[in-house]
Parts: C-alpha cells; structure tokens; sequence
C-alpha cells in the first residue's frame, strides 16, 4: 500500500501546488478563472506615445 | 543455552558430546556411527545413513528465532521423498524443548508436535482426493488435503528426533479455511502416526545466524552425459528432479539420486532473452537462471518459463507472455479453497479473482528444474488475480501446489540483468497495474484531498474580514437618465484583497442594472463591473413560471490597498423600478476558489481512475472468466 503512495508523488505534490495556489488567492482575494467581467483603467493609459 | 552432557560411544569408547534433549538418535563425532539416544544413556548402532550434504544455508550450530524464543540447530534428517528433498533440522529451544525445522526448496516451517482432538485413520486420509476431500481433525474444523509425500530414504547428521526408525513413510498435508496446516506422518500400513502443526515462516524471520556460507556460483554436481560425455554442471543440486544435456540436448530425469536417460531430446531452437547461468538480483535476491522452458495451453498460446535459483531462496520462476512479465515462488502459506475453484476468495485483506484456466504441455525445456519437467502430465492450472499480484493453483499427481507472483516490469528486469533486449508488450498483462494505483489508494488520496483543502480553506477564512464599506437603500427619481452616484472616501488596508456588491432591486416583469467603477483615490486606477437583476413570471398553460432573481451579486478581485470610492451608475427597464440596495463588503472568501482547486486537484485521480478502468477491461478480454 505505501508502495502505491510512493507512485503518486508527482500527484501529491501538484496537489500541494495546488493547495498553495488556494491559500494564496484566499489571502490575496484573487478569483480564479474570473468571468465576472472585471475592467481595469489605469490613469496614465497604456502608456504610448503621444502628442 | 543447551546443556551439554558428556557420553561414550558404544561403537568406538570415545567420548561425545550431545545436548540434554529429548533427542533419540545421535551420530557419533568420531566414529560417525548413528547411536539411539535414550534418557541419559547411548544405546546400541541403529542402521541410518549419513549425510555431509552442505546444499542447505542451515547447519549444526546454526541459531534463529521462532515466536520470540532462541533455538540452536543441533541435527537434521534429510528426507528423500519421491520428487523432493526436505531437510527436518532438529531445534534445540532454549527452554529445552525440540521442534522440527522442515526446509527446502526456499521454503522454512516449524512443525510443532501436537495431538489431533480426533483420532482419524491414516490410511483413510491419505485416501482422500487432493483439493476436495475433507475431514474433521480438530475444534470442529474440516482439513482438506493438500499434498502427499513418500519418503523413500533418510539420512542423519548430529542428534535429531525420529518419528521413524527405518526412514520409510508418507507425510500428508492437511489445511483448514483458517490457514491452519496440519501434517501427518506415519505408515499407511501402520495406525501409529504422529501430528504436527506447520508454521510457516520466512527465511528473515527467523533471524538465523551462524549459517553456511553459500554461492550462486557454486557447481553442487557434475554429470557426464550418458549420450554425448558432456559434462553437465549442475547448480540446484540435490533439488534438481530434471536436465537436459548443454551440448546435445539429451533429457534427464533424477530418480534414486542417478539421472535417467529420457527418450526425448531437446533441440536448441529457441534462444532465451536472458542467457542461461545468467546471475542478477531480483527484490533483493541473487539469483542464477539454470532453466528456461516454453509451454503452452490447450488452445495453443504459449509462454515462456526462466527457472531462476538461490542457494538460500530456493526456486523461483520469472514467465513471460506477450512481453509482460511475472516473478514467482511456490509458496506452501497459500490460500485454501473448499468449494468452487472458479469464483473469488479473500486472501491476505484482498480478494484474488479467478483469470485463466487451463492445461499446459511442454514445447521446449533446457536447463536444470525442481519438477519433472519431461513427463508432460498436462498439469491443470488455475490463476487467480489482485494485479499486481496473482496466485497460481497447480494440481499434480502429488498434491497440489500453489505459486504466488507479482508483475515485474521490464526496468526491474533489466536492472536485473543489464544488457538484455526484452520482448515488445502485446496488450495488457495478467497482473500488470492497471494506471499502477489501487482503486483504495485513489478513494482514499480523493477523500484526503477533500479534508485537506477544506481545512486550509477554513484557515484562511479565518483571516478574512468580512467588513462592510458601504450599505445604502437608494430611492430612484422618475427621470429617464437616472444621476450617477458618487460615494464616500473609503480606505482598503490589505495587501490585495476583494469587494462583494450585493445588490438586489423590486424588480417585477422588469430588470436593473448597475455599472461600479471602483476608482483608486491616490492614482487614479479604476476597476469596473456591471450587473444586473431581472425577475419574470406569469401563469401559461395552467400553470406559473418565474425565472431570475431580483437579487445578485458581483466580486472585483485583486484590489490592491488604497483609498477608494465608487462610481455607482444605475439604468433600470423602466419607471417600476423605484430604487435599489447596494451593501459592498470587503474581503470576503470565495468558495468558487475551493471547488476550483479541489476540481483542478481532482483531474488526475479521475484520469487515473479511467485509465485504469480501461485497461481494466482489456485485460479481461484475455479471461474466459469474463
């Protein structure tokens, strides 16, 4: 039965990425896959030359 | 510690040493005369071979552990039955009892002396058919019988325990649905026979120490071919039961310790992937490959067989079909089947599937092996499978015999044996790992996922705040363009965190829509989102329908600290809509993250778990259990 753990490492530690990734869009109030239609504009423009 | 007492050897007056055990035969040191062994006294010659036979890793002197107490090997009666050699090693135990070692053939097992709560007949049960009859011996219990043994010659060495002067009897095994084996040795002539409980247990087990050093590179006979003079070396000695002659392919069975010229012989047409008297380690055993043999089944598959043997471990068999490989030992702690042959049983916490059926002939041998390997006896086999483990039951003229297997992949292999060039794989094998994890190991890694993800879930809900920034009922005008509302200041601390806009709106046959701009006071940076409620209903065809929801909500996420206000800008479907709430809340947690990760987590199980389940399903084309 370890023996059987032991093969599945890989997929243990893309589960502890995973999890990370959870506990750091919590904190940081990142939504994943965010279809709510967020815009963003920042003042100073995209930043292109201008007149 | 064994006392030792000191007596003279009526045949030479010299004096030995022997342990003050219930011992009743010994040999003498110096004259090498068998003595019966009396309490405290040598009697007269007894008329027994002798045996210097160093095949075994046991000696005299050799020490082990058996259910936590130390014993001393202090002699041995090697017993030579029809197609077998067992070596019964006496245990001197260290509170002065003595028990029986049975060794051979890679297998060890104490035989404790016991007394049946039933007095059966011994001609009786050695009547019985092996693998069907049965027959109660002890607390209510039915035995099957699963293998007999005659013993034809007996040999001697140090101060042993004989059940039988004149070394001529049969040794029946019995096992009940427990596991409980039970073996009785006497004389089918005779009523006296004594019982003994087998307990099998590992070579490691027993901790032995103080054992004879042995090779895998040792020649134990030579053997000059009675059809070519060749000299065959032969390295399983005294185990081997069959050869076939290196250079001219002359076949030899063993019988009475002479080889038997057989009338077949074998042409060398087949050429196996590992090189005869090839030597590699196989889970931690080094092993010498002496035999290689192809078979096949009724319906004309055929497979290959590589004999494999350790001085220490005895035989163990490597069969390939179709490029997939199994590693397997004949294993006497085996399953025992009472009723149907052909439907699952639990063994070991696992639950063993029947897969194949059949009877095998020979097509080629070459090599040395345990069996008469040329008597081609269409041996029925039945398999049974918990891949990556298998279990195979063999039914010969002796008994029956049982081999437990695992998969060995093709690295295992070539680590094993560097610079082999294996078979291409057909399909999917007998006890190949579907997908490599068990349908357990998944449910469990799935579940723990699940605990694990919604324990660091709630911990993070516990930093969240929850704090409401801005909560307004806001009454609308009658105007067609309705004004945009600008809010208060307000200040986000958190390093990035979100904002929740609950918003709901009387809407009736009616919708409502507001655009947010969340706009950064200190530089400008603006974050928008719309959205809308919209709620009908109404009575058709008898009955009533609504569909949406005169509340909703919208998230704007990553928002970094900051002072903030927002830019409200409703537009409604017409003047019904009267007002509208907003409650803006900052820093909530968002579950849609959880089930995200946890899905996102999940995919690989559930591909595993497909996987798995198709090559499930070929591997079962193969099985006429399907």
């Amino acid at each position: 039965m370890i023996e059987e753990y032991k093969k599945m490492k890989w997929f243990f530690i893309w589960v502890l990425l995973l999890a990370g990734g959870m506990v750091f869009s919590n904190m940081s109030g990142y939504r994943v896959f965010s279809s709510g239609g967020q815009q963003q504009w920042k003042a100073g423009g995209p930043g292109l030359y201008h007149k | 510690m064994s006392i030792t007492g000191i007596f003279t050897c009526p045949e030479c007056q010299r004096a030995i040493n022997a342990k003050n055990a219930p011992t009743n035969v010994i040999v003498c040191s110096h004259c090498f005369a068998p003595l019966k062994k009396a309490a405290g006294a040598l009697n007269e010659r007894i008329n027994l071979l002798i045996t210097n036979d160093t095949s075994s890793p046991i000696q005299i002197g050799t020490r082990g552990v058996w259910k936590r107490k130390s014993f001393e090997i202090i002699g041995r009666v090697q017993c030579f039955y029809e197609d077998a050699l067992f070596n019964n090693w006496t245990m001197l135990l260290d509170d002065g009892d003595i028990m029986m070692l049975v060794e051979g053939y890679g297998q060890f097992a104490v035989y404790e002396k016991i007394a049946l709560e039933i007095a059966v007949s011994f001609a009786m049960v050695a009547r019985m058919e092996y693998g069907s009859d049965s027959i109660e011996l002890n607390n209510n219990k039915k035995y099957l019988l699963e293998r007999e043994g005659f013993c034809k010659i007996i040999k001697i060495e140090g101060e042993a325990w004989l059940f039988d002067e004149d070394g001529v009897f049969n040794s029946l095994e019995l096992a009940n649905e427990d596991g409980d084996r039970i073996a009785l040795i006497g004389s089918k002539k005779n009523t006296d026979y004594s019982s003994f409980r087998i307990h099998y247990q590992s070579f490691a087990d027993f901790r032995f120490q103080q054992l004879r050093n042995q090779s895998i590179d040792t020649v134990t006979k030579e053997i000059a071919c009675k059809k070519c003079s060749a000299t065959n070396r032969l390295y399983s000695w005294p185990f081997t039961r069959s050869y076939s002659c290196d250079a001219c392919g002359a076949c030899y069975e063993i019988k009475n310790g002479d080889s038997d010229l057989l009338r077949v012989t074998m042409k060398s047409d087949r050429q196996p992937v590992i090189p005869l008297q090839s030597t590699g380690t196989i889970r931690g055993v080094e092993y010498r490959l002496v035999g290689f043999a192809e078979k096949e089944d009724e319906e004309g598959y055929s497979w290959r067989e590589y004999t494999l043997f350790s001085p220490v471990q005895g035989y163990a068999f490597l069969s390939e079909f179709n490029g997939h490989w199994i590693f397997l030992k004949e294993t006497a702690d085996a399953p025992v089947l009472f009723k149907a042959k052909d439907i699952d049983f639990y063994f070991s916490g696992k639950i063993f599937r029947p897969y194949n059926r059949y009877r095998y002939s020979l097509v080629y041998a070459q090599g040395e092996f345990p069996e008469k390997i040329f008597d081609n006896d269409q041996t029925h086999c039945v398999e049974y499978i918990y891949p990556p483990e298998i279990w195979v039951r063999e039914m010969h003229s002796e008994g029956i015999s049982w081999y437990h297997g695992t998969h060995l992949s093709g690295k295992e292999l070539r680590t094993a044996f560097p610079g082999i060039s294996l078979p291409y794989t057909i399909g999917v094998g007998a006890v190949q790992s579907a997908g490599n994890v068990g349908s357990t190991v998944l449910k469990r890694s799935m579940l723990g996922i699940l605990a694990l993800f919604l324990l660091l879930f709630f911990i993070t809900m516990a930093f969240n705040r929850n704090q409401v920034v801005y909560d307004n009922f806001i009454t609308l005008p009658d105007s067609t363009n309705l004004p945009m509302l600008v809010t208060q200041k307000f200040k986000l601390d958190k390093w990035r965190s979100n904002l929740e806009f609950d918003i709901s709106a009387p809407v009736r046959n009616n919708w409502f829509e507001v655009g947010i701009t969340l706009v950064n006071a200190d530089n400008g940076t603006e974050y928008s989102i719309e959205k809308g409620v919209e709620k009908y209903s109404g009575y058709e065809d008898g009955e009533s329908w609504s569909e949406g929801s005169d509340q909703d909500d919208a998230i704007l996420h990553s928002i970094p600290a900051g002072n903030y206000f927002l830019e409200i800008q409703p537009a409604r479907g017409d003047a019904t809509v009267d007002s509208f709430s907003l409650r803006v809340t900052y820093d909530v947690p968002m579950w849609r993250n959880f089930f995200m990760f946890v899905i996102f987590a999940l995919l690989p199980v559930v591909g595993i778990f497909f996987r798995g389940a198709y090559l499930e399903s070929v591997r079962w084309q193969n099985s006429p259990f399907t």
